[in-house]
Parts: structure tokens; C-alpha cells; sequence
């Protein structure tokens, strides 16, 4: 026990008359040597005690930016959502205004006198054999039964009913439906009636000489011989040629719309009467 | 070694090292505070060793050295040194005793060294081994006379 004290003893005067040599000798720039040492002794710790400190602080604010930006992430997703159905609406409105705008012109451009544009509110088809549009306008717009409903310059059908705040249109789908046309190139006329047999919505114009010029892709026309539609309205392209006759031909007609798409219809009142001669000569 | 007796002893030595210094280039002939610290180590104890080591070396610095408390570091650790061998040889002869001190003194020399490299001293304060030698030697007959005497003494019980 003795011996390790006096041990401890020399341990600690040694320490001692170190420290004052150290204390002693110069160092360039640090003091002396015990600093020195003290400093070298120190500055690792002291380095370490910075770097932890420094690695905490650096964590916390990684951490602090991080729940920052899912913050800020979380907030632009939702703001993305926002514009992307923005975007959607307005695609829509601008889809919207285009066929508006076509429509407008068509009535600027004279064409049609008292045409209104209705929209298309809901689809009355029971089936293929009833073709039915209901539409936002009625009497009160003045509309009434007879009146043409026309879509980018293409027949759709006929107002079969007018209510007083909407109207009812048969369209050329409908198999009750006829229209008179024209073949636009050929100029020959015919009788087209509305499709609705089967699940096809194909009209038909049934005997057509089959020495008439025409070809699968012609364009046939209203030809306004028959009272009731206006002449000029695209109604469909020729789909296909057939027809059990040698003479005629039965041509299959695919229409220059299909209902189920509708939105915007134009209403237009149905021709101005040709008065007969009977009528002409009662007038005078 | 007697209380007493190194109130005699160590300012003798002090005396008999500035004499030694007074006459130039005697002045590493002997370290006879060096001597009184290891002669009392050769008795076995340390600690009073270790005191009378560091006491010695303390004059000497406080009279001759540039660095303060490098004697006393070196003459108390040899003292501490010696009386720890002391415990396990044995130091009643002449011979073993000169040999003790003449090593002792060499390993004086070392330390001094081991320190001046340590804290980056410049060299000149600690003589050559040449002189160092001479001076272990010298201390060797000085420790094993003095040891003699304060034997017949009794001072070194």
C-alpha cells in the first residue's frame, strides 16, 4: 500500500516538474509547451464536441427542410390537382366555345334566319328503333314541331314535339325517320331512311339506278324536295353498295353524326312553304 | 538517510558543485547533489529517496539550471529508481554501490537527454558522453565514499 502511494506520489511530482519545464519552453505561435500540449490534448475533444455538435445541428435542419418540403410537396400535389381539372374545365369550355362559335357563324353567315342553339340535355332512345334528343329549348323560344336540328352543318333530325321549355328531336338514327337527298356530285335524288335495324345505326337509300355514278365515300346532301328539311345539310357518306336487284342499287349510308355525341344542336325552322298554283291563284 | 544529516549533506554538495562551476571546465566533473540523491536511495526506501531526489534536484536548478525542475525530475526519478532496485539487490557493498551510481549517472545523462528531445531544447546545457562518463565515474567513487561514511555514521540506516 506504501508503495503504491509513494508510486503515486512520484506519478504526480513527475506531472508536476513536467508541466513546468513544459510551462517553461517556448512554442512559436502557441505560448509554450504546456499550452501547447494542452491544446493538442484538448483540441481533439473539442473537435469532437464541434463536429457532434455541428453533425446534431446539421441533422435537426435536414430534418426541419425535409418535413419543409413533404409540406410544401403535399401542397403542390393538391395545387396540381387543382390546375389539372382547371385545365380540364377549361379544355372543355374551350371545346365547347368552338362548336358555339361554329354554330354562331353558321347563323351570322345567313344561312339560317331564326336559329337558335339548344343544348342537348338528355338521350330519350329507348333502343334502336327509337332515336330521340331532348333539347333545352321550346315554345317559349318559339320552336315548335317541324323544326330542323342541324350540327356543324350536318341533318340530325327533326323536332317531333315541342314543349313549352324543350323540345323533342327524332333523329335521322330513328328507322321512322326519312329525309329527301341528294347525291352531291351526281345530283340525283333519293329517299334516305333512318337506320335502327339490328344494333347497326346505318340509314339505307333504297332504289337508286345502277347506272348512277357513285362510289363508296360520296357525300350525299338534303336535297329539300321534300318540304320539311332545308336543302344543303350534309347527311351522310356512302358506307357501302348492295341490294338484291339488278337495277337498283340499296346503299347503306353512315351518318354525318352520331347522336350519343351530341351537346349543341342548332335549331333552325323548317323551310318557308312553296305556295301551290291553286294557293298563288286564291291569293290573286 | 537521517533528516540531520541532509541539512549537512545537500548544502555541502550545493557548495561543492558551485566551487566545481567556479572552476570552468571542472564544472562537470561530478554532480554531487546528484550523489547525496542516490546515496540515500541505496538504503531501500523510497520515498524518502524520491524527496531527497527532488529536493536535490530543485537546488541544483534553482542555482545552476536554465530549466527549472528538469534536475529535479531526473534526480528523483533516479533516486526512486535506485530505491526501488535496492528492494531486490543488494547495495552493502562498494562495488555494487559504485556500480549503482556510475549507472545511475549515466542514466542521468539519458533523461537529460530524453528531455531536451521531448520539449525541442537546444542541446548545449547537456555535456558529452565523453564527460558525461567521466563524470559517472567520478560520482561512483564520490557515492561509494560518502556512502561509507555516512554508514560508519549510522546515517544510513
Amino acid at each position: 500500500m506504501d508503495e503504491r502511494r509513494t508510486a503515486l506520489l512520484y506519478a504526480v511530482l513527475a506531472m508536476f516538474l513536467l508541466a513546468v519545464l513544459a510551462w517553461q519552453v517556448p512554442v512559436e505561435g502557441q505560448g509554450n509547451a504546456l499550452l501547447s500540449a494542452g491544446r493538442a490534448v484538448v483540441s481533439p475533444v473539442v473537435d469532437g464536441v464541434i463536429g457532434a455538435v455541428d453533425l446534431v445541428r446539421r441533422g435537426w435542419t435536414g430534418y426541419v427542410a425535409l418535413v419543409g418540403v413533404r409540406r410544401e410537396r403535399d401542397e403542390l400535389r393538391a395545387r396540381l390537382e387543382r390546375l389539372e381539372t382547371d385545365v380540364a374545365l377549361c379544355d372543355e369550355v374551350r371545346r365547347e366555345n368552338d362548336r358555339l362559335r361554329e354554330m354562331l357563324d353558321l347563323v351570322r353567315s345567313g344561312a339560317f334566319e331564326r336559329a337558335l342553339v339548344a343544348r342537348v340535355v338528355a338521350d330519350l332512345s329507348s333502343g334502336p328503333r327509337n332515336r330521340m334528343l331532348l333539347v333545352d329549348r321550346g315554345r317559349r323560344d318559339g320552336v315548335e314541331r317541324g323544326w330542323v336540328a342541324v350540327h356543324r352543318g350536318a341533318l340530325v333530325g327533326l323536332v317531333v314535339r315541342a314543349g313549352r321549355r324543350s323540345a323533342e328531336v327524332m333523329t335521322l338514327e330513328d328507322p321512322d325517320a326519312a329525309v329527301a337527298v341528294r347525291h352531291r356530285e351526281g345530283r340525283y335524288v333519293g329517299v334516305l331512311h333512318g337506320g335502327g335495324r339490328g344494333a347497326a345505326v346505318v340509314a339505307r337509300l333504297d332504289y337508286v339506278p345502277r347506272d348512277r355514278p357513285v362510289v363508296v365515300g360520296d357525300t350525299l346532301v338534303t336535297s329539300g324536295l321534300d318540304g320539311v328539311y332545308p336543302p344543303g345539310l350534309v347527311v351522310g357518306r356512302v358506307r357501302a353498295l348492295g341490294g338484291d336487284s339488278p337495277l337498283t342499287w340499296t346503299i347503306r349510308v353512315d351518318l354525318a353524326f352520331t347522336g350519343s355525341t351530341l351537346e349543341e344542336v342548332l335549331l333552325v325552322p323548317p323551310p318557308a312553304p312553296v305556295p301551290r298554283p291553286d294557293d298563288a291563284e286564291d291569293g290573286r | 538517510m537521517r533528516t540531520r544529516a541532509l541539512l549537512v549533506l545537500l548544502p555541502g554538495a550545493l557548495a561543492l558543485e558551485a566551487l566545481l562551476r567556479l572552476g570552468g571546465p571542472l564544472a562537470h566533473l561530478a554532480d554531487p547533489l546528484l550523489v547525496v540523491a542516490l546515496v540515500t536511495a541505496l538504503p531501500g526506501r523510497a520515498r524518502p529517496a524520491l524527496l531527497v531526489g527532488l529536493v536535490a534536484g530543485l537546488l541544483d536548478d534553482a542555482a545552476f539550471g536554465k530549466w527549472f525542475g528538469c534536475h529535479a525530475l531526473v534526480d528523483m526519478t533516479l533516486a526512486y529508481l535506485l530505491a526501488l532496485l535496492a528492494g531486490f539487490v543488494d547495495l552493502g557493498q562498494a562495488l555494487p554501490r559504485a556500480i549503482a551510481i556510475f549507472t545511475g549517472s549515466l542514466a542521468a545523462w539519458g533523461l537529460e537527454l530524453g528531455l531536451v528531445a521531448l520539449f525541442d531544447l537546444p542541446p548545449g546545457p547537456v555535456p558529452g558522453l565523453g564527460t558525461w562518463v567521466t563524470m559517472a565515474a567520478v560520482n561512483a567513487v564520490l557515492g561509494v565514499l560518502l556512502a561509507g561514511w555516512a554508514a560508519r555514521r549510522g546515517w544510513l540506516d
